[in-house]
């Protein structure tokens, strides 16, 4: 076997084997080296309830079809089946639901429903933003941050009608408060923003940036399962001869002539080799604080000093989800079905407050560390088997995902600590049942089985998510944007993919735009196959389908 | 183009995993269609809140001597096994108990507190099996199976070895056991449950051939470090890095061809995959009854796959993430705390038949088995990198595992039915507590049989082990040298000989079958342990 190669990257989650694929299809040795014993740590499906059930553990709905890699790598040839539901979430409250189409006409009729002077507003916003958000999303979410990116990210404001001025000192529910009239259409337009994490909605400037993107996201779901995701880059990472190592952790970087020059394995690896070089880059696919002892904090001090400060004082903390699993007779059926029975036929629902007063309170609770009740305002839901067929089990069982996100201090109940205390979090997970009963009477007596995964389990199976963060730290005011950790380092041969920007999602932004600055820095990013456009094989897809 | 031998196998458990790395490598085009997500059949580990579950295989029993693992040079590719000292505590009443070492002696040792006299008798049980086992048993694992007549004669006519193993043909397994006269019935039990507890009914006659293998074998057991689904891994890299295919989440549904001949296979989705050789992991049933589409099937083989007869029992397995300290077993010798497993719930052997018979029958009553604490031989297995917020301990991995029946009602009674082996567990071990679980995945017989279709019933050998169905008989005397009297059809899954268990035994067998009818190149030697086993004259005259 190999132990020499041009790009070694630590850490196989799915933006570590994007970052792989585009380099190794773009004709490099890349090896890829995990911990664990499986790739995707947040992108996992697993028969937590019975064998032929398969649930999401984590990641549940996949943001694709916005994204360059899917056409890039071909996915689709490698095993993924995006489904794309016409409805492709939808927000719900007790007796009324707020969907989210694909069809702008189905879009605007359904906003009527609210109010027609925002259906109005929504369709002129979009219909001046749609023709521009493939080059929007190529600038602003897959290039790395830069001084004229951020100029264009301020810029945005105007489809809104706002100057630079305007949207530096503007929040995202500002935004909405001033765009929308009805509270049901505001709320709905918020929960959808805060699924992006392209900013914390309350924090001003970015907040109204998140709320502006979010009109680029576009969500599918993926046939048999979110692991089917991983599966398909690993098959096209081998299919170009990668090298994946798997229960291989990482104990060092090894360094040469002051550079990165790859990385050596802990001694309980059972390899009969330890070291893997690497000739041309490393990228650390993970966390700033674990990526930092592997780099040596004497190295990386000595070489930049400001990326050392950064690292060093990286903030983990933030929102962490609380997941509840339901293993359920049948599929859940909406209360608010009778407002709009396309809420059956979406696999993505949110729970977004019961009024725009609760939307406001609610963001400032949670940084105040209110936890119970959380619930009852906000969380996001997995519905896969009402697209996905293959998601029914053969006694006709199906799963419900409800996951919150909830401040991993809880210092009001003990702090961290809290998350093992299994009274507690019984009693959050019964707050999540309370809430799915309300949404979906009869909900409680058609459970079979549940159970949930707190924060720190979270970051127990994922060692990169310290205290179960999802992002590779907190995405907000100074970790924002340029504050982000570099996708290229002042340091010669040393990349990030994690904690970078975009955010790491399952658009896979993360991990193509570090390809494309270590592509850059080796001369090969001219590759024919690399010139996808953001939303440019949904738009092929929408067009099909509808 | 290329004028490659095209090769079709189904299922990538072990044995198509191994068949399809020996032929990939041996220069044919080589696909794998397996219907899971994931590749290993039985060899699955699941990561759960980072504790790394074995669902279903845990020990290897031949580990470094299965010949793919240095074949295939799976230690380049990250599979390397952990193998404990202390193997196997049984407990008993009054704090009770012995312990089985991997070295012979120490075992001796331990058993003489409970009885000198069977000390004695268990150091020559040992030293019997592992004679048997090395001169011909695990050979006699990597060669096509030979005539009952043919075995028997060439047993025969080789040494004292070989006659005595010749002799077990007329026995079952208890027989075997009950002719070394243990006094104490507890340390009976002890070897009773290593023998029977992966469904090795004692009563079975003629089955005392495995005895020996089981005795000696699951005293040698190993972990495969970082979870078994390490091996499948390997394998997996091995076949792609020979340029063969993996296709997951696709299962066959027909076998295509005319006549008595195989042309390949139809997929779940439709696509049809056409090949000079099919190669199948299924059950019989499969095979001949429910997957040819065109295909004449002989009414004899038909009828032979119809009759298949599934293991009377299964598993019951639980997976246990807990925090705190390490179950440890107050008042008991201190070395049963280390063993790889730990036996409770029997008094002495008539016991173990007890529960047997019960779980024949359906019944759930009696809670009695063994627990692994897996972490303690291979910290990989549990997070190292978070904290623990309770007083004491750190993360342990527990692992229950029992006589079970098959029964439809799983579903339902699963939960409270591994709440009771716990309460068991935790009856010898007081300081576990069912409020540090972060979380336990249970694994019945219907889970089994959920995601590893071919262990129907829960099967975990993919049918039962009796005369009628193991070496020249397995499944049927037409099939059981790999080849089928369909042509391009080649049997080797567990339902051919040696069996299951993950030994690699079908799967190997089957690739030098495959290529020496493909004329590809058998590039792998045959053992050594084969080699001298030839040379005994066990296997016949060459």
């Amino acid at each position: 076997m190999k132990k020499e190669f041009d790009v070694v990257i630590v850490g196989a989650g799915v933006n570590g084997l994007t970052a792989g694929c585009y380099l190794q299809k773009a004709g490099l040795n890349v090896a890829v080296l995990e911990k664990r014993n499986e790739c995707g740590p947040f992108v996992l499906t697993e028969d937590i309830f019975k064998a032929g059930v398969p649930v999401d553990t984590h990641a549940g709905v996949c943001f694709l079809p916005m994204s360059p890699v899917w056409g890039d790598l071909e996915l689709g040839k490698f095993g993924l089946d995006l489904i794309m539901s016409k409805v492709a979430a939808g927000t719900i409250w007790k007796d009324k639901n707020l969907l989210y189409y694909f069809n702008p006409t189905l879009q605007y009729k359904t906003l009527t429903q609210f109010s027609e002077k925002d259906a109005i507003a929504y369709r002129e916003f979009m219909s001046k933003i749609a023709p521009d958000l493939p080059e929007i999303l190529q600038k602003a979410v897959f290039s790395p941050p830069s001084d004229e990116g951020e100029d264009f990210l301020f810029s945005l404001g105007k489809y809104y009608g706002y100057s630079e001025a305007d949207l530096r000192t503007m929040n995202g529910l500002e935004m909405l408060d001033l765009a929308y009239e009805n509270e049901y259409v505001k709320m709905g337009f918020l929960g959808i923003s805060d699924i992006g994490l392209f900013g914390d909605p309350i924090e001003k400037g970015e907040g109204a940036i998140n709320t502006v993107l979010s009109a680029a996201l576009a969500i599918g779901l993926i046939r048999g399962g979110m692991h089917n995701l991983v599966h398909s880059l690993v098959r096209c990472f081998r299919h170009y001869k990668g090298t994946l190592l798997l229960n291989a952790p990482v104990k060092e970087v090894i360094w040469e002539n002051g550079m990165p020059a790859g990385a050596l394995l802990e001694d309980t690896a059972p390899y009969p080799f330890k070291e893997i070089k690497a000739k041309q880059a490393l990228i650390m696919h993970t966390s700033p604080p674990i990526a930092l002892s592997m780099l040596g904090e004497g190295n990386i001090e000595k070489k930049d000093h400001a990326l050392y400060r950064k690292m060093k004082k990286w903030d983990m903390t933030g929102h962490c989800a609380f997941t509840s699993y339901y293993l359920i007779e049948g599929v859940p059926q909406w209360g608010s079905r009778s407002w709009n029975p396309d809420i059956q036929q979406c696999p993505y629902p949110l729970r977004a407050w019961d009024s725009w007063e609760h939307a406001k309170t609610y963001f400032s609770n949670v940084k105040s560390g209110v936890v119970f009740g959380a619930a009852a305002n906000v969380g996001e839901m997995y519905n896969g088997a009402s697209v996905d067929s293959s998601r029914l089990s053969k006694e006709g069982y199906s799963v419900l995902v409800f996951e919150v996100e909830y401040p991993v201090d809880m210092r009001r109940y003990g702090g961290i600590k809290a998350w093992d205390n299994k009274e507690l979090t019984d009693r959050l997970h019964n707050d999540h049942l309370e809430a799915l009963d309300m949404l979906a009477p009869g909900f409680k007596s058609k459970v079979l089985k549940s159970a949930y995964f707190t924060p720190i389990d979270s970051w127990r199976r994922n060692p990169s998510a310290i205290y179960g963060h999802e992002l590779g730290g907190d995405a907000s005011g100074i970790q924002w944007y340029a504050g982000r950790m570099p996708n290229r380092s002042a340091v010669p041969k040393l990349y990030f993919s994690q904690s970078v920007w975009p955010p790491a999602l399952t658009h896979l932004g993360s991990g193509y735009v570090t390809a494309g600055c270590v592509a850059e820095d080796l001369g090969i990013r001219n590759q024919p196959w690399w010139n996808h456009k953001p939303l440019e094989l949904l738009y092929e897809r929408i067009a099909q389908i509808f | 183009m290329t004028d490659k031998k095209k090769v079709i196998v189904i299922g990538a458990g072990p044995n198509g995993l191994t068949a399809a790395a020996y032929l990939a490598k041996a220069g044919t085009e080589v696909v794998v269609v397996e219907k899971n997500t994931e590749t290993g059949g039985g060899l699955v580990t699941e990561e759960l809140a980072g504790f790394k579950m074995n669902y279903h295989a845990t020990y290897m029993m031949l580990a470094e001597q299965m010949p793919p693992y240095t074949d295939l040079g799976l230690s380049e590719r990250g599979v390397r096994f952990i193998r404990p000292e202390r193997q196997a505590s049984f407990l008993f009443s009054g704090k009770k108990s012995f312990t089985l070492f991997t070295d012979v002696k120490k075992s001796v040792e331990s058993i003489k507190k409970l009885s000198p006299k069977d000390a004695a008798i268990a150091g020559k049980l040992f030293e019997d099996c592992k004679a048997m086992n090395d001169a011909f048993l695990i050979p006699a694992t990597y060669v096509p199976p030979l005539s009952p007549i043919d075995q028997v004669e060439a047993l025969n006519t080789s040494d004292a070895i070989g006659k005595r193993i010749g002799e077990l043909g007329d026995l079952s397994p208890y027989e075997f056991l009950d002719s070394y006269q243990f006094s104490d019935p507890r340390v009976k039990a002890g070897f009773l449950y290593l023998i029977s507890m992966f469904g090795l009914d004692p009563g079975e006659g003629g089955m005392a051939i495995l005895a020996p293998l089981y005795i000696e074998r699951f005293t040698q057991n190993a972990l495969v470090q970082g979870g078994s689904h390490q091996f499948s891994s390997a394998m997996r890299r091995v076949i792609e890095d020979a340029g063969g295919s993996i296709v997951v989440n696709n299962a066959v549904t027909g076998l295509l061809g005319k006549g008595d001949r195989v042309s390949g296979v139809k997929l779940l989705d439709g696509t049809e995959l056409f090949a000079d050789v099919v190669v199948s992991t299924l059950t019989p049933e499969q095979n001949f009854v429910q997957l040819p589409q065109g295909i004449a099937i002989d009414e004899t083989l038909k009828e032979t796959a119809q009759n298949w007869e599934w293991e009377k029992w299964s598993l019951f397995v639980s997976n246990t993430a807990l925090i705190g300290d390490q179950p440890l077993y107050e008042g008991y010798d201190k070395e049963v705390n280390d063993a790889l497993i730990v036996v409770m719930g029997y008094e002495s052997a008539d016991d173990v038949l007890a529960h047997i018979e019960e779980v024949k029958t359906g019944k759930t009553t009696r809670i009695a088995g063994h627990g692994t604490i897996t972490s303690l031989f291979d910290p990989m297995l549990v997070p190292n990198h978070v904290p623990h917020f309770t007083t004491s301990g750190g993360y342990h991995l527990l692992r229950w595992e029992c006589f079970a029946p098959y029964n439809d009602t799983w579903d339902k009674d699963g939960a409270a039915y591994g709440d009771r082996c716990f309460e068991l567990w935790s009856r010898y071990a007081p300081n576990i507590k069912a409020g540090n679980i972060r979380a336990r995945v249970d694994w019945s017989p219907l889970d089994i049989e959920g995601h590893l279709p071919t262990m129907k019933k829960g099967s975990i050998k993919h049918g039962t082990y009796t005369t009628l169905q193991m070496g020249y008989n397995r499944p049927s005397p037409e099939c059981s040298g790999y080849r089928t009297p369909i042509k391009g059809l080649y049997l080797a899954g567990a339902s051919v000989h040696p069996g299951g268990m993950v030994i690699m035994g079908p799967g190997y067998n089957a690739a030098r079958v495959v290529a020496e009818d493909l004329g590809a190149s058998l590039w792998w030697d045959e053992p050594v342990m084969v080699k001298k086993a030839r040379e005994k004259g066990y296997f016949g005259k060459v």
